[in-house]
């Protein structure tokens, strides 16, 4: 579904992603783990044609990205670093003109709309609130029932649990597990350990330029042996002598 | 004159260089009764070194005249206060969700303002008694308009249950728009009402054909203050569309939505000059349509081509690119030629062909320079 060849992505002569292949399918929960400013969003931007690359090439369903239909971009839900909603609009309104560009109809918005916001929304009032005056976790709710409501093939999701509480944030694996199908592909980057390894089944980690991981959750953890943050840390090799120098801790 | 300027400038605080909201010195749950909070607010706004100012040169201008009266200083001490009291009259409206009734009291205040303006221009009235019998209605109005608030700001409330449609919401609660929206509707409004004035009172129309040119004025406006660089003013819905669907044809359909009521608005508002320029009626229409058409099509490709970041109403640098508001005015001034003879009506056809070409070519330019854009809005 997702291909990217030899890609290259640097700003100001500052290299950020190297000569990158990937080849995401569908049936896939795909993660990318990664340090922060590593280029997880970077990745994610450039395969959503928001930022321009220096090298390389991305196809979405053998089309290069910057080429897709309009039909095929409609197959794309996706949740960017910068959440994109708009603020003039309340929580149901921001739904139902998504919906609208989607061209899903009304009887069948309505519902989706009803069905998404009563189960991540406690107070249904809510939805009629300005989202100007969300809070950070509200934001992301709404943006990922943005995201959600057409029921996309390719489901791309940049920090989808960070600034959720507990609680929604499991709500939001189970719904991922829910969405999750053999014709679809979830693309997600994230830090959150916890809920990546309940809903992952491919990992790839990215670290100093390179993918350095790419394979199954079996494979990364060593079929259980491994928690998902050992397993993560023996890749990365966090920098432990420093501390040491650290004597008045 | 100095009325007029005392009145303006007291209003122009609130606006210039950049919009300042209201504040409310007293919340909700202070124990005192609303009349003392509005008051008090009221009052403790003239305690400003603004105030102090106005108030010597109010002085200093009276000992200076040759006719030095009392007239003369307790007029232009009302248009004082009156400034400051209209200035929180149309926040209170732009600021606050008030009651309907509110709503209705502050457009009719309109009219009074307009009533306002033109006795200080002209001074079809008496000064002092009018000017002070008018502080007192405003005063009495933002009493009015302060009782009326319902409990939030305008900004934290979007009811969906509400029946204005989503492009209306939009436009009214984003305030960088709302705001240059509201300013250009309001001077229009002032123009047209001196300029009917003097059409009932036989005067000369200004000088010649200008005032005609400010029927253009306020779409001018709207276009060289935003409009040009539209995305960067609805960011989000821009972004929205080009990753959801990324059809050009669509966002420009949605750039049409978010520019229908203010250029409806401003239409209708200019439907009485054409009873006034009656005999100009074909020039008038043609100017009117040609300018709007390539207004509209050319913010597109202004849009696409010189973004520029948004982040005040009014910033050093301006809304939109300098150099696509000087465009603007010139093509506009070169369509005014039109008034000069008869052979440049042939203008018109070619500045409509234009129109569509820079749709078309807006196209290519969006694609080719959608990076950028993303860059300079978010």
């Amino acid at each position: 579904m997702i291909r990217i060849e030899n890609l290259e992505k640097s700003y100001v002569n500052k290299l950020v992603i190297d000569k990158l292949n990937l080849e995401l399918n569908k049936g896939m929960i795909y993660s990318l783990l990664g340090k922060n400013g590593v280029g997880k969003s970077t990745l994610i931007n450039i395969i959503m044609d928001i930022i321009p690359t220096n090298a390389g090439n991305v196809f979405i369903n053998d089309t290069p990205h910057n080429e897709i239909t309009k039909e095929q971009k409609s197959k794309i839900g996706f949740i960017g670093e910068n959440l994109a909603i708009i603020d003039e609009l309340s929580g149901k309104d921001f739904l139902k003109f998504i919906g609208k560009i989607y061209g899903i109809a009304n009887n069948i918005l309505e519902k989706r709309i009803n069905d998404l916001t009563s189960y991540f929304f406690e107070n249904s009032d809510d939805i009629n609130k300005s989202i100007s005056g969300y809070s950070t976790g509200m934001r992301k709710k709404i943006a990922f029932c943005a995201a959600v409501i057409h029921t996309p093939e390719i489901l791309i999701l940049d920090e989808p649990f960070s600034g959720l509480d507990p609680l929604v944030a499991n709500q939001m694996t189970a719904f991922l597990q829910q969405y999750k199908r053999d014709d679809r592909l979830i693309f997600i980057s994230s830090h959150d350990l916890n809920y990546v390894e309940k809903i992952a089944t491919h990992i790839g980690v990215l670290d100093n330029e390179l993918l350095v991981f790419n394979a199954s959750m079996e494979d990364f953890t060593h079929n259980g042996l491994n928690s998902l943050d050992n397993a993560l840390l023996k890749i990365l090799k966090p920098n432990d002598s420093e501390l040491s120098k650290i004597d008045w801790l | 004159m100095i009325y007029a300027a005392l009145f303006f400038i007291t209003i122009s605080r609130t606006f210039i260089p950049s919009y300042n909201p209201l504040k409310l010195e007293f919340p909700n749950y202070y124990p005192i009764s609303v009349f003392q909070k509005y008051s008090l607010s009221l009052l403790g706004d003239y305690i400003k070194p603004f105030f102090f100012y106005m108030l010597s040169f109010i002085l200093t201008a009276t000992f200076f005249r040759e006719n030095a009266d009392f007239n003369f200083l307790a007029t232009a001490f009302a248009y004082l206060i009156l400034g400051n009291i209209v200035r929180q009259n149309i926040q209170y409206v732009i600021d606050f969700k008030l009651t309907k009734n509110a709503y209705l009291a502050s457009f009719i205040a309109i009219g009074l303002i307009i009533i306002a303006s033109i006795n200080i221009a002209f001074s079809f009235l008496d000064g002092v008694l009018i000017s002070w019998l008018l502080v007192v209605l405003f005063f009495l109005l933002g009493y009015y308009q302060h009782y009326s608030i319902i409990d939030e700001r305008k900004s934290s409330i979007a009811n969906s249950s509400s029946k204005r449609g989503i492009n209306f919401k939009l436009i009214v609660n984003n305030k960088k728009a709302r705001m240059l929206i509201i300013v250009g509707l309001f001077f229009k409004i002032i123009v047209i009402v001196v300029l009917i004035i003097q059409a009932y009172k036989g005067k000369e129309l200004l000088v010649d054909n200008i005032p005609i040119m400010w029927l253009f004025i306020t779409p001018l406006a709207f276009f060289t203050y935003f409009y040009n660089n539209i995305w960067a003013f609805w960011p989000s819905l821009m972004v929205n569309m080009e990753l959801r669907n990324g059809d050009y044809y669509q966002m420009i359909k949605q750039g049409l939505q978010l520019m229908k009521f203010p250029l409806l608005i401003d239409f209708i508002l200019a439907l009485p000059l054409l009873y006034i320029f009656s005999d100009k009626l074909v020039f008038i229409s043609l100017f009117y349509i040609t300018s709007v058409v390539f207004l509209v099509s050319f913010s597109f490709f202004w849009s696409a081509l010189l973004p520029i970041k948004v982040k005040k109403v009014f910033q050093r640098k301006g809304a939109t690119n300098m150099w696509s508001s000087m465009a603007t005015m010139l093509a506009i001034a070169i369509l005014a030629l039109m008034q000069v003879n008869a052979w440049f009506y042939i203008i018109s056809p070619f500045f409509l062909a234009m129109s569509a070409a820079a749709i078309w070519f807006s196209k290519d330019i969006y694609r080719d320079n959608k990076h950028k854009i993303y860059e300079k809005i978010m």
